[in-house]
């Protein structure tokens, strides 16, 4: 039987706030345990949470670039549960009124784009960190109370290729916006998968698997893929799905039961009594939408329109922020905007790798970068020379000294380079017969003949044009 | 209504980690009735048409906090309630299997 995969995703994103959702105590990663708490965060009694103004507008702005309505009337909900990572008892989240609702993200296919719809996005709180051995758990409430918000998409991705290009897409909107670091590794950015098979045609759901804890895009797809196989495997021998929660074993390449679904568990939602209704500005909502940083979409398009480059190349540049961003600090000095893309996306990435250099330890200085290829494109120095130059730019030289220092200086000098011309050609009867013969290749020859002679200094292009002229001249 | 008997407050005490003795559940019994006795008088309230309401006064507010480092405690507040501590966290026995 041919089955349907159907997938639907949660994300939780960490804001990048100063303080807590609800408390004044600072925003960390990696600080020493327990330092970065007051008495809300611990969840002590008699103490009042209050909502941060910087949490609701970088959610505003994410809630506008998903295509979600803005609810303008903030409201807090209570999800009880009783766990040693959350100390109040309960979390604050918003379970029945998100501040978005709708929305999509549109993604790239095989088939073409796709908008995958959201169902919803809401404000909540992190819980504490935890670490588990055998002499007992221990408990870091620095993240306890950092802000989140949570995108729910609808059951709308068809494979994992599908669901880690949301994933990615989802990354680069929020990391465009400024609203969120998205470091999957770090757990910024935390994405859970439901995933279930059903015939192809049913338009009633199988029984779903959620899969936790993946901590980078390529593993959304690798553990969906095997998730996939496993269930297919199941059905296809008759058998039934098990309603669990998985998480990804990289080293064995599959899915692995971390604990079984016992039906719905009760939270108790209730409404935050402690958090009175909060009635946003119209003015202050329409003026974060107005301002919206540029997103990755309409940025790719502006390379395409404005600096002429493939969909391929914008695509690449975009997908990188630091890419990108240093290509335009590259194009601010040059006008060979091709050019430039193919010395960033080739050349220096594969500088980069090579030295296994972050983007943010990036040597190479914008303005040198652009310096090197407008000498090239005015001839000064040949392609291959540039190479060479490129390679010195790295160290942190200046392109005109390394051109100096190494006298590659290309001779574009038309009367020094025409005395050369004449006596190559002087020196080569026969190419000049086989030229009136119309064998073309006697000018790759004289052209060959003529940078021998400059021991490589000679702008080559110009160099063919004059032979040419100096040919019909004979 | 719930029956306010034996099994009642027993199994609600259970559930916060409480041990009520006999004595205790016959106070709450009588508690009870004096409480429920009280709620019932709400009863002759006319409601009809009346939603429920989930503040006290349902004004909408319009304070924010700003996002500026205020109050933090130190390690050493944060951590003087707990009943062990290692290597600066709070260490309980273990959660998880």
């Amino acid at each position: 039987m041919n089955y349907e995969t159907v997938i639907g995703i949660e994300i939780h994103c960490e804001l990048k706030t100063k303080t807590k959702m609800f408390s004044s105590a600072p925003v960390s990663f990696g600080e020493v345990a327990n330092t970065c708490v007051n008495e809300i965060d611990l969840g002590h009694p008699g103490c009042l949470p209050c909502v941060n103004r910087e949490a609701v507008r970088l959610a505003i702005k994410a809630a506008t670039a998903l295509h979600c309505t803005i609810d303008p009337l903030v409201r807090f909900d209570r999800k009880n549960y009783y766990y040693s990572d959350l100390p109040k008892g309960f979390q604050i989240t918003q379970q029945f009124h998100p501040i978005g609702s709708g929305g999509y993200v549109e993604i790239d296919t095989e088939e073409g784009k796709k908008k995958i719809r959201l169902n919803r996005m809401h404000m909540e709180e992190d819980t504490a960190k935890q670490f588990h051995s055998d002499a007992g758990t221990l408990i870091d409430f620095n993240r306890a109370g950092t802000p989140l918000i949570e995108i729910v998409s609808e059951p709308d991705m068809r494979s994992g290729a599908q669901a880690a290009a949301y994933v990615e897409k989802l990354r680069m909107i929020l990391l465009y916006l400024g609203v969120s670091d998205v470091k999957m590794e770090e757990g910024s950015m935390r994405c859970d998968v439901n995933i279930s098979l059903r015939p192809q045609g049913s338009d009633t759901f199988g029984t779903k698997t959620e899969i936790k804890n993946l901590n980078s895009i390529s593993n959304v797809q690798k553990a969906i893929d095997a998730e996939v196989e496993r269930q297919r495997a199941i059905l296809e021998e008759g058998g039934v799905i098990e309603q669990a929660t998985r998480r990804y074993d990289e080293t064995k390449k599959t899915t692995v039961m971390m604990r079984k679904k016992e039906g719905n568990v009760d939270y108790k939602y209730f409404p935050e009594p402690n958090i009175f209704p909060i009635r946003l500005d119209d003015r202050w909502i329409a003026d974060i939408q107005e301002h919206l940083e540029e997103l990755p979409d309409q940025r790719k398009e502006r390379y395409m329109r404005d600096f002429g480059l493939s969909d391929y190349d914008a695509g690449v540049l975009v997908a990188t922020r630091e890419l990108a961003d240093f290509y335009e600090a590259v194009c601010a000095h040059t006008n060979a905007y091709k050019k430039a893309a193919n010395w960033v996306i080739v050349e220096l990435t594969a500088a980069l790798n090579k030295t296994n250099t972050k983007w943010k330890d990036n040597p190479c200085k914008a303005a040198s970068l652009a310096e090197m290829i407008n000498m090239v494109e005015k001839g000064d120095i040949s392609g291959k020379q540039a190479k060479i130059v490129f390679e010195e730019i790295l160290k942190g030289k200046e392109p005109k000294q390394v051109v100096e220092e190494k006298g590659m200086k290309q001779m574009s000098d038309t009367g020094e380079l025409l005395t050369m011309i004449q006596s190559v050609l002087d020196a080569n009867p026969q190419s000049i017969a086989d030229f009136k013969n119309g064998k073309d290749r006697a000018v790759g020859f004289l052209v060959g003949q003529v940078m021998k002679a400059s021991k490589g200094q000679a702008n080559p292009a110009m160099t063919n044009r004059l032979i040419q002229e100096e040919l019909k001249k004979r | 209504m719930e029956t306010f008997d034996k099994e009642y407050f027993q199994k609600l005490a259970g559930g916060i980690m409480l041990d009520v003795n006999d004595e205790e559940v016959e106070d709450l019994k009588q508690e009870f009735a004096i409480l429920t006795s009280q709620i019932q008088l709400f009863d002759k309230v006319d409601t009809e048409g009346v939603e429920p309401m989930i503040y006290p006064f349902e004004e909408e507010t319009h304070f924010l906090r700003e996002d500026v480092v205020d109050h933090v405690l130190s390690q050493q507040d944060a951590l003087k309630n707990a009943k062990s501590v290692r290597a600066g966290h709070v260490h309980v026995p273990k959660v998880v299997k």
